[in-house]
């Protein structure tokens, strides 16, 4: 078949989109054990927590789930809805497929995800001795392929990544955030938090003006949020797939008409650390479904 | 690799990642005319720019364009103005789209005209970190490109309204007095 114009191939392209999610989706609801074999999974509520220090910008803290429709409330609280969790399922075979030089898969040293990635996500990023820095869920699954593995790392914002990341993620759902921002992580911290306090961009906002001040309220028809991170890589319905924390990134500073960083970005990964700190508390959702 | 694997994996190529192009995010913007104001005292706030920016007075009905697209001022994605409802041509296909929806970031605008005169409003609209210096304003300042950081390269040089849009906002903002009949229900 010949298409004659980009819009006749761009309906195509939509239609083979929502193809797959629908196939994707129904295959989800194949496989029994998704998270269990629940289908109902809530691991979070509208209900604030309490930070755990005086020293907090927010005197609740509410989890982006707060500020959702109740539909998409809903498609995110059941596991055959939420379209995130195809990548779920991707992951989980990622998880065991083997690879590189060393023919070796995640679980060829970490077994069954279950138990060994359960608690993972309440504490990342964490410091790298050997990298001397921050490390987050997705470079540390890269670190592993090209260390260990002796593969290639996956590409930022694929598929495999990002199914990879909502896997290890997912492990701890309903857990609380609880990050290390102490000893040698302290000074990323603290990196990241100047990063989000500082105005940027032609706008000459901070992630501050909006997060800390303005949430709640509504810019044009859309109602701002706290900015936490505890359901990422989120299934994002604008996109039609899931994006990571980085990629959100991106978008805000693009918002305020700043230069955004790559993926990966030092910076990005302080701020990851901060936002964690920022969220203490509230329970992983992993892949949460947004806008 | 078992067959539904593999289909995951036929599937998951229609997802491939397209690379963040730059997005043009100053397309809009206006080259930067005007550096030094002349700052006088005023009235309600300590200083204001008594005179045109572009030494010409501007037009309402060109400001208020200005007030409700998203992509030049975009006033309304913070502020309520009543009366908008009633001044936008709604048969012009682009206002039919942005004047509905209102943000509740900051104060509505109504009366806005009465409490602040055009040259302390032109202020405002210039660099209302400089008309409100305590109060840590989210407003972005309209005409300034001095002292930012991290601005996209698509914007360098240039300022979110001209000198000439500055006017046209501040005449549309001087209509906005109390005194005019808000319409019912906004």
């Amino acid at each position: 078949m010949k298409y004659e114009t980009a819009s006749e191939v761009m309906e195509l392209n939509i239609v083979k989109k929502r193809l797959a999610v629908l196939v994707l989706g129904i295959m989800a609801l194949l496989i029994q054990d998704v998270a269990g074999s629940a289908q109902e999974n809530k691991f979070t509520s509208d209900k604030p927590v309490k930070p755990a220090n005086d020293n907090h910008p927010l005197a609740e803290i509410y989890s982006g789930y707060h500020y959702l429709s109740d539909e998409i409330k809903a498609m995110q609280d059941s596991d055959i809805a939420n379209p995130g969790m195809a990548w779920y399922v991707l992951g989980k075979s990622e998880w065991s497929r083997k690879d590189g030089q060393e023919k070796k898969a995640c679980d060829s040293c970490h077994n069954e995800a279950k138990a060994s990635m359960r608690g993972v996500a309440t504490r990342y990023p964490v410091y790298d001795k050997l990298q001397k820095k921050l490390v987050n869920v997705e470079q540390r699954i890269n670190l592993c392929r090209t260390k260990f593995m002796k593969a290639g790392p996956l590409e930022p914002e694929s598929d495999n990544l990002l199914g990879l990341s909502i896997y290890v993620r997912a492990q701890s759902r309903g857990l609380p955030v609880k990050p290390n921002i102490g000893g040698p992580a302290r000074p990323f911290f603290e990196k990241g938090k100047a990063y989000y306090n500082t105005r940027r961009g032609q706008l000459d906002m901070s992630c501050s003006h909006c997060h800390d001040k303005k949430f709640g309220k509504k810019a044009r028809s859309t109602l701002i949020s706290q900015g936490q991170s505890n359901g990422y890589p989120v299934y994002s319905l604008e996109k039609e797939r899931p994006i990571s924390l980085h990629r959100r990134f991106i978008r805000c500073n693009q918002l305020v008409r700043a230069e955004p960083l790559p993926i990966g970005d030092e910076v990005y990964v302080n701020l990851e650390l901060y936002l964690a700190w920022r969220g203490e508390g509230l329970p992983v959702e992993t892949p949460a479904v947004r806008n | 690799m078992d067959f539904l694997t593999v289909l995951v994996f036929i599937f998951s190529g229609m997802y491939l990642v397209q690379a963040a192009s730059n997005p043009e995010l100053c397309k809009d913007a206006k080259p930067h005319e005007v550096t030094l104001f002349k700052l006088t005292k005023a009235k309600t706030l300590e200083f204001q720019i008594a005179e045109s920016l572009d030494g010409a007075g501007g037009q309402a009905g060109r400001g208020l364009e200005i007030v409700i697209d998203p992509k030049r001022g975009n006033c309304l994605s913070c502020h309520q103005i009543s009366s908008v409802e009633k001044l936008v041509d709604i048969d012009k296909p682009e206002s039919k789209i942005n004047y509905g929806y209102h943000g509740t970031i900051a104060n509505s605008l109504d009366g806005v005209a009465d409490k602040y005169t055009a040259g302390e409003l032109r202020l405002i609209v210039v660099d209302p970190k400089r008309a409100f210096p305590n109060q840590d304003s989210i407003m972005p300042s309209y005409h300034r490109i001095d002292g930012f950081i991290n601005v996209d390269p698509s914007c360098k040089g240039k300022s979110i309204l001209s000198a000439q849009d500055v006017e046209d906002v501040v005449a549309f903002l001087l209509q906005l007095k109390s005194d005019k009949p808000a319409v019912p229900g906004n």
